[in-house]
Formats: structure tokens, sequence, C-alpha cells
């Protein structure tokens, strides 16, 4: 592949003056795919979308082609909600969109209303954007006014409205049946699955619910089509256990932390997690890593021995990590893995929604015992109850949970991943009785335990065939 | 019916049931705090985990599945007892245990609770909590209702009933995350009709009645089926009792009348039933005094009185509280003792109109039996204003009441005070005993058997939880000594030969024996006993309801 570069699609004149506005955007081509988009059967678009491999960008990374397949064609009316509830921690490239260049959300969600029979979208903003909800604003205005949405799109028999709601501050509400919970005017409170949205969602109607950077990729598939998308990522041919090959696409890699550059780079799917820090302009002041958040605050932590692994949906995976939102947390030397952890678990403790049992209690269990380590009380035998009770909101070894919604497992994730691959600090910690920041080497679970990444590498040299 | 296999064995049950249901119903407990059948599931407490293999597919789901929400379909196959399944369930029981207080020994609800009850089933033996427990303070949300927020598992049943049944809305969650806690808005307490109904709802001893308070302990307490008397509506209920006093009344299931609710002035009767007021033996007039007397004077006295007056011109008014057997006693007494065609109803003022909850309605008719008493009576008998017109017309009367707080017009005073003498029975002193030559003890619903007819014509069965007061006698016996002193024979040794009698001379009640009645009652002109409507619910209640 060579040396990486930067790949801009989404984000393509996002530094254009003005380009929040329709007459900037259109100058720069923007709405042009609505032409092709009218011409096109919705069913033979739903069948683009799905061969194109695109998938959800949200965190779980499902199909989006195969998740518009589910709606029901006869049961109207149906919702779009567009998901620019961006809360993870360590994510924050839907903020930019959302706030220079709007409109490729607004032409997205044409396109996938088009495609899905939709007359009514949705966009749940979290409360915080206050710039990109006043930019969405004026541009879902601006779009009215010329003929864009309303009655008439585009002068086409089609109708569509978008409202946009401002979020209260709830990271739950960025689960897609809290988003729709919390959009019905309720408590912030993931629904129980079945029925997934795309039978029962918003209103007890089916409701495909997307994230912002999924939405915006939709137009580039209709202009250019599946082929082309096709092109860019990466696709295994033989992938390992049975996990999804495609990764096709750009990706918004928000990367923070202890770099030189942070901020949103956007690439083809596929490159490393040193190579994009890399690019990022290496750790500050030449310091090494320590440890690597590859998706979001919720993606198992990664060791410096792990960072040559692909940032893409299928390597991420079987690296027992995942993609997530693309928010890449990089941390160095001196960082106390402990007291990040503990800051994390402080953030998680704190947005549980609270209505299921192991969630409400296990969250704030989790990050007493974590911080109670942090802060030198800790004993033997605590990192393994650390592990335990995390454990016991969802299982991170058997991925499966005993909680409503998936935030089970985002808590889990951190926290048995920190515990395990920094099990030394931890031990170091409890031992002295007070904070110490061990050196990389010596923090590190040493590689030949505990580690997914290098398995399955040597798993894979032995499938050439593997890309 | 639907074939499904639990825990290998392969079982029938009805259709539409949940898992949790269906469970109850071949006898297996699904621990579980938030699932009540009547109220939405949100399967918050993930207490009811199962292993479930969908019908046709290979193996088992991975995720567990919530027995509360899930219902049961041909061929579907569901385990209990699986490790996955223990391990989940002691662990969710471990998060609720973790800032729980365990002050069991001064909690009302121990003895029933079910965190006592599934801990002990299915929990650790050893809690792993370590950290610093949760201690909000306790909250008065109402005037029945206080909520000890250290006990509350935050199942939210409670706020799904003030959202589903009462209507309100007035409890609800407040914060997030760890610091859930049910509460109600600032300035409006929970004040509804139906408010006790969420003690009763909740499943650990969080939410505490006012009136029940460390009154006893549950397993002191011995339990009769019963009858409300509080409306016509005829609710059905356990009254609780314990040395004789009635300490706590509770609703039982019945789906075609009061559903798992009742509302709360059946619910805090024992009051009056327990009250100090209460007549204990018979009185006489000397005087402006009421002294004791004896039950000789006072049948002596009732039998001078009605040949003074001549039988045809004494009133005999009836009690739409009294059970359709002493309906019947009256009837006869009335009519071939007494040889009077004076006979009335006395009944309790009614209110306008039904109180109507989404869930619930608290009828307007404020009297257990009025359908009974006009078909016993007849349907032409003189109620409600219509009596004093009978009392006018006599010189004296005999009236049975029973009615707590029965209030009297002045007019109806006046109409009392020209009678040459009046012989009341009631159970506490009221404003009839004070107008009377000889009060005459009655009995409360608790003190005796017999059946009350519900505005559904609809018979059902109440059991006397002790016996009556002091030296007071069963409404029946009372009329039978009193109808011997007017040498007139009736042939009532118990309860049993009076209904006996009823069935036998009152068409209406034709083939209405205490089998037919059953459980849950039996409507008159409906033919054999009904059938079951929901075996699931049945189960369910007989498993978790008690």
């Amino acid at each position: 592949m060579g040396k990486p570069k930067e790949l801009r699609i989404l984000y393509e004149h996002l530094d254009v003056p003005d380009m929040h506005t329709i007459e900037v955007y259109r100058q720069h081509g923007g709405y042009s795919s609505l032409d092709k988009l009218f011409t096109q059967e919705p069913s033979d678009l739903v069948d683009m979308i799905k061969d194109s491999g695109l998938r959800g960008r949200g965190g779980a990374g499902f199909s989006t082609g195969m998740k518009w397949s589910f709606v029901p064609k006869d049961i109207e009316p149906k919702y779009l909600c567009a998901n620019a509830d961006e809360s993870e921690p360590g994510t924050f490239s839907n903020r930019y969109v959302l706030e220079r260049k709007p409109h490729s959300l607004i032409e997205g969600i044409i396109c996938a209303c088009w495609t899905l029979g939709i007359h009514t979208a949705y966009v749940y903003i979290r409360g915080e954007f206050t710039l990109g909800k006043v930019r969405l604003d004026a541009a879902i205005e601006e779009a009215y006014a010329n003929g864009l949405l309303g009655k008439s799109v585009a002068g086409k028999d089609f109708a569509l409205d978008i409202y946009t709601h401002a979020g209260a501050g709830a990271y739950i509400c960025g689960e897609e049946t809290g988003l729709i919970e919390s959009l019905e005017g309720k408590r912030g409170q993931p629904r129980n699955k079945p029925p997934f949205p795309a039978v029962q969602g918003l209103f007890m109607k089916p409701t495909v619910v997307q994230n912002v950077e999924t939405l915006c990729n939709v137009p580039f598939i209709v202009n250019k089509g599946a082929e082309w998308y096709k092109t860019l990522g990466t696709v295994y041919s033989d992938p390992p256990r049975g996990t999804d090959p495609v990764n096709t696409g750009t990706k918004l890699y928000c990367i923070s932390g202890h770099v030189e550059k942070p901020g949103v780079y956007e690439v083809e799917m596929g490159l490393t997690a040193n190579e994009l820090i890399e690019m990022a302009g290496g750790v500050r002041g030449g310091n090494r890593v320590k440890a690597v958040i590859p998706g979001g605050s919720s993606a198992p932590v990664l060791t410096p021995y792990e960072c040559d692994v692909p940032l893409d949906f299928t390597s991420l995976q079987m690296a027992k990590t995942m993609l997530g939102s693309g928010g890449i947390i990089v941390m160095d030397e001196t960082v106390c893995t402990v007291h990040a952890l503990t800051n994390l678990l402080d953030f998680y403790a704190h947005e549980s929604c609270g209505q299921c049992t192991p969630c409400r209690n296990g969250t704030p269990w989790t990050r007493d015992v974590a911080k109670r380590i942090e802060q030198g009380g800790g004993k033997p035998g605590d990192v393994d109850r650390l592990i335990e009770v995390a454990n016991s909101i969802a299982n991170v070894d058997t991925f499966t949970w005993n909680t409503i919604c998936v935030f089970g497992i985002a808590v889990s994730w951190p926290a048995v991943s920190f515990a395990r691959k920094f099990r030394p600090e931890f031990e170091a910690h409890i031992r002295e009785g007070k904070c110490v920041t061990l050196p990389v080497d010596e923090a590190v679970t040493p590689p030949e335990e505990n580690y997914a990444w290098p398995q399955v590498l040597a798993e894979v040299a032995q499938k050439p065939s593997w890309d | 019916m639907a074939k499904i296999t639990m825990d290998g064995i392969e079982y029938e049950v009805s259709d539409g049931l949940t898992v949790v249901q269906a469970s109850a119903e071949v006898g297996i407990t699904v621990p579980h705090y938030c699932y009540h059948p009547t109220l939405p599931a949100p399967a918050n407490c993930r207490m009811c985990l199962v292993e479930l293999t969908l019908p046709g597919a290979p193996g088992p789901l991975r995720q567990l599945a919530t027995g509360c929400s899930t219902r049961v379909a041909d061929g579907m196959v569901v385990n209990h007892e699986t490790p996955t399944v223990q391990a989940a369930r002691a662990s969710s029981l471990e998060s609720l245990l973790a800032h729980h207080p365990l002050d069991c020994p001064t909690c009302d609800q121990a003895g029933e609770c079910e965190l006592q009850n599934f801990a002990h089933k299915f929990g650790h033996d050893v809690g792993n909590y370590a950290e610093t427990k949760k201690t909000p303070p306790r909250k008065h949300l109402g005037p029945n209702v206080d909520l000890f927020t250290t006990r509350c598992v935050v199942c939210t049943r409670c706020a799904r009933f003030t959202e589903e049944v009462s209507g309100d809305a007035v409890l609800s969650l407040v914060n997030r995350g760890g610091k859930n806690e049910i509460d109600v808005y600032p300035g409006i307490p929970i004040d509804n009709k139906l408010s006790g109904s969420v003690v009763d709802l909740c499943p650990v001893g969080a939410l505490s009645s006012t009136d029940f308070m460390y009154r006893s302990r549950p397993w002191f307490l011995e339990e009769v089926d019963s009858v409300c008397t509080r409306c016509s509506k005829g609710c059905n209920i356990t009254v609780e009792h314990r040395d004789g006093e009635t300490v706590r009344i509770k609703p039982r299931l019945n789906e075609d009348v009061n559903g798992f609710w009742m509302c709360d002035d059946g619910r805090y009767d024992c009051d009056y039933v327990s009250s100090p007021d209460r007549l204990r033996m018979p009185l006489a007039r000397e005087g402006d005094d009421l002294v004791a007397c004896g039950w000789s004077d006072v049948f002596d006295r009732i039998a001078g009185a009605v040949q003074a007056a001549g039988g045809e011109n004494v009133a005999v008014i009836a009690s739409a509280w009294s059970t359709n057997e002493e309906l019947h006693a009256v009837r006869r007494f009335a009519t071939e003792a007494v040889h009077t065609s004076l006979i009335g109803l006395l009944s309790a003022a009614g209110d306008d109109e039904d109180t109507v909850y989404p869930g619930f309605t608290i009828e307007k008719d404020k009297n257990p039996n009025r359908a009974g008493a006009r078909l016993i009576l007849g349907e032409e008998v003189a109620q409600d204003s219509a009596i004093w017109e009978v009392l006018r017309r006599a010189n004296a009367a005999i009236i049975f009441s029973g009615i707590p707080d029965a209030e009297l017009s002045d007019d109806a005073v006046a109409t009392l005070a020209a009678l040459g003498f009046l012989a009341v029975v009631d159970v506490g002193t009221s404003a009839l005993t004070a107008l009377a030559d000889i009060v005459i003890p009655g009995t409360t619903y608790t003190e005796k058997d017999g059946c009350f007819t519900n505005s559904q014509q609809r018979v059902q069965k109440l059991n006397a939880a002790h016996r009556p007061l002091g030296t007071a006698m069963r409404e029946w016996e009372f009329v039978r000594y009193a109808a011997e002193a007017l040498e007139t024979e009736f042939d009532y040794t118990d309860e049993a030969s009076v209904t006996a009698d009823l069935v036998a001379s009152t068409p209406a009640f034709a083939g209405v024996t205490l089998e037919v009645v059953g459980e849950r009652g039996h409507v008159l002109g409906s033919g054999e006993a009904e059938p079951e409507t929901n075996d699931g619910n049945y189960a369910y209640a007989r498993m978790f309801w008690k």
C-alpha cells in the first residue's frame, strides 16, 4: 500500500470558507447525487448500498444495505433518525460535518429517505453541539428555500421533512433505542430488543437509525457507484473465524491524546495504528506509546505490542477490540493506566441510565474498585475483583451481556482490558499503596500472555490467502 | 396449547403466556422483581434470565433471554438452571443486595420479601461488595406510603402502576444511573384511592404502608378469603388477622372483578373493623342512657313491642350491608314472625358517579349487597329515602344497619324519634343507636360467613376471620331467637342451613351452592361454574402474589 496518505472524500472541501452555505456547497459539487438518485428504483439503490459494503460507522459496523433491507415496505409511516449524538469520548468527526458541511448530511438523508420511502427524518444532535445545530438548522432552512426539502424534493413527486432535536447531555441517548425514547420525549433509556427499530422504532413505527458519517457516505456511492466505492479500503479474501471481511470506504479517524497533531484524518480503511500515529505527527516529544484506545473509550485498549493492527472492522475484531466510532486515544509513557481507567469508569458510572440492575450497580462498583486501587487502598486480589465485577455486567470473554443494551459491555471492555493488559501497574499500586507510574516495559503484561492480535498474526501466517 | 420443553421435560402450557407465567403454571419459579403480568415488562431487573432455544433453531441463543418479555411458542426450549443462567441471576442479586441495608429484623416485608426468598434460593452465600453503601434517606411519599429508599431495587413496578392503572404517574424515577430513586414531584404526593396498591406491588420492603408499619410480623398473621364491603364492585380480598384482630387487608386476584387491585377505602377498613368503639353486648335504654342488658331482655322487649304495636305496624328495615343469608333470614322474620309488610332496605349513601381510573373503577354504590337485597326482598322494596316513608307509617321498628359512619338527616331523626319503639342492630355506636331503645351488637364482614351479590350479579363468598366480639351473635342467630320469642320456629342451625333455605326458597339463587360459588364467584343465571379465564395469571398469582 505504501505510505498511507489522507484521502478526503467526506471531508473534501471541509476547510473552504462558507462551505456550510448551500451556495458554496453547490459550487463544490454538492447535491449532484440527486440527479442520479431519482432516476433509480429504491430497490436497486438498496442493492447498490449492500453491494458497496458500506458498514455503519456508529460503532457496531453492521452492514448498512442489510439493515435497510430489513425495513418493511408496507408499513407507513417510517422514520429515519440521523444519530448526531456524538458522545463517545475521543470521537469528534461528526461535529465537523455539522459545523462546516451540514449540507452533506442533508444530501445523505435525502438519498436514504428516497431509497427507503421515508418522508420524515429526525436529526438527534448532541446538546453541546450548539454551533453544529445552528449551522444545520440554517442549512435545512436553505434546503427548504431551494426546493430540496418539503412537499416536492428537487421538483420530484417526493415529500421529505427534516426536524432537528437537541439532546440534553446523556451519553446513552446515542444508543439507538435510547435515542428513540429520548426523541419521543421520555427518559433516555434503551429498549429491550427485539423488536429492533427497523420493525418497531420511533412511535412504534419502522425506523432506521444511522450515524452521520454513514449517511454522508451514501451520496458518494449513489454518485460514483458501488464499484468505485469498493476500490477504497480493504476486503479480506479469507477472513479467519467467520468475521465480516468487508471494510470498504474511507474512515474518519479522530486521533487525540499524546500526539503532536491531534485531529480528524480521513484515510482508506486498513492502515495500522502505528501508521496513523505517525500521520498525526508521532507521539509528543518523542515519547513512547504506552496505550492506544482504538475505537472510542469503550473499545478494549491496545498495548504497544499490538499497535501494528490495521484499524479496520475485521482486524480489530480479531484483535478482540473494535473500530467502534473511530476515536483513537493515544497515551504516552507518562500516563498511569490505573488513573486512565478510573477516569473512564467515572464517566461510565455517571452515564449509566440505571434502568437495569447489572449496569446500575455494576458501573459504580467497578469504578469504586478501580478508584480504590488508584488511591492506594487496593487489597491483594482487587485486580481479579475488578475483572470479576466488570465481567458480571457483561462477559468480555463469552461476549454476552446481562444488560438491556450494550452499554454493559462498553464498561466491561475497557475495565477488563486495562486490568489484564496493564496488570503489573495495577499490582504495583496495590503493593506500594500509592499511585505509581511504571515504565512502559514494566507496566505492560508480557506479550506472550493474553494477547489476541499476535496470536491472530501467527494464525494468519499459516494461511497465505489472507490479504 | 403450546408444547414447550423446560429443563428437559416437555410440557403443554396455555398459549400466549410469558415464560415466567408458563413456568409458574408447571410449578417452576422464575425469579423476578420488575415483571408484573398486568404491567408493561421493562425487563430491567435481569433476574428472570433463561437460556432460550427458539423453535427450530439448532442451539440456544448466545445471549440469555428475559423470561418476562418472551412469550412461549410451540417447540421452544427453555432452560432455567444452566451454569450461565445461575451465574447471571446470582450476580444480578448480588448487585441488588450491594447497597441493601439488610435491616430485615425491623422490615415489615421480612417473611414475604422476594429479596429474601430469591437470595435464599438463587443467591451467593457470600457477598463480595466491599465498597461504601449508599444511604439515601427514607421518604414520605404520601399519606399512606413511605419509601425506605435504601431497600429499593428500582424495579419501577410502582411507577408503571401509577402510569397504567391509577393514571396520574405521580411516582417516577429521578436522577440517573446508580443514583436512580423512586420519588414524587415536590408538592404532589401519592394520594389517590389506589395508593395502597403500590405497597402490594413492591417486591421488597421499600414501599411501606404507614397503616401496617411495625404492626405485626407477617408470619404471625392468619389469612381468610373474603369480599370487600366498601362498594358494589365486591373486590376479592384476603383478610389477615391475628389474635382476633384484623390487621391487614389485601386484594386477591379475580380477573373478572378486581384483577390484582383494590382501593384504599376497603384496604384501610381494619380501622373500623378493629375499632375500640365496636359494640360487644346488647344495650337497653334507661332514661337518656344505654346500659348493658342480657339477651333474654332483648328478646322479651322486642316481642313485647311487636305485640303492643301490632305486627302490621312494625317496620323491619334490612341492610344492604348484610349477606344474602342474613337478608333472607330478615325477610322471613318480617313476613313470618312479625307479619308486617312494612319492609325497607337501609343503604349507605353513594357517590354521584363511579370513580374511574384507567385500570380500575370504584363503583358509586357504596353497598356490597344491594343487588342481593333486591333479589331477596323484591325489586319494589323501599330503598334509600323511601324507607323513611315506610318508617313514618310504623309505630315500632327493627333496623338492621352495620353501616359504618351512617348519617341521618333531621327529618330522619324526627321520624325515628316519633316511633314508639326502635331496635337497632349495628356494629358500633352510631346516629341510629343514639335513638334506639334496644341496641343489638352486630357483626362485620370479618366475623361472619355468607355471600354477597355484587353489581355484576356475581355471588361471592366471604369467610369469618374471627368470632363475633363479646357476647354478640351473628344476625341469622339473632333473627332465629327473636322469631322464637314471637313463637315462630326457624330451622336454622348454622350459616349453611340458612344458605340452603335461601337457595330452596328464592328462585334467583336456585342451584347456587358453595361449590358453584368457589373462589371466584358465580354470576346468577350464568349456568355452571365459570371457566378459568387465564390460568397463567392465577398460576402466577398463587406462586408470587400471596
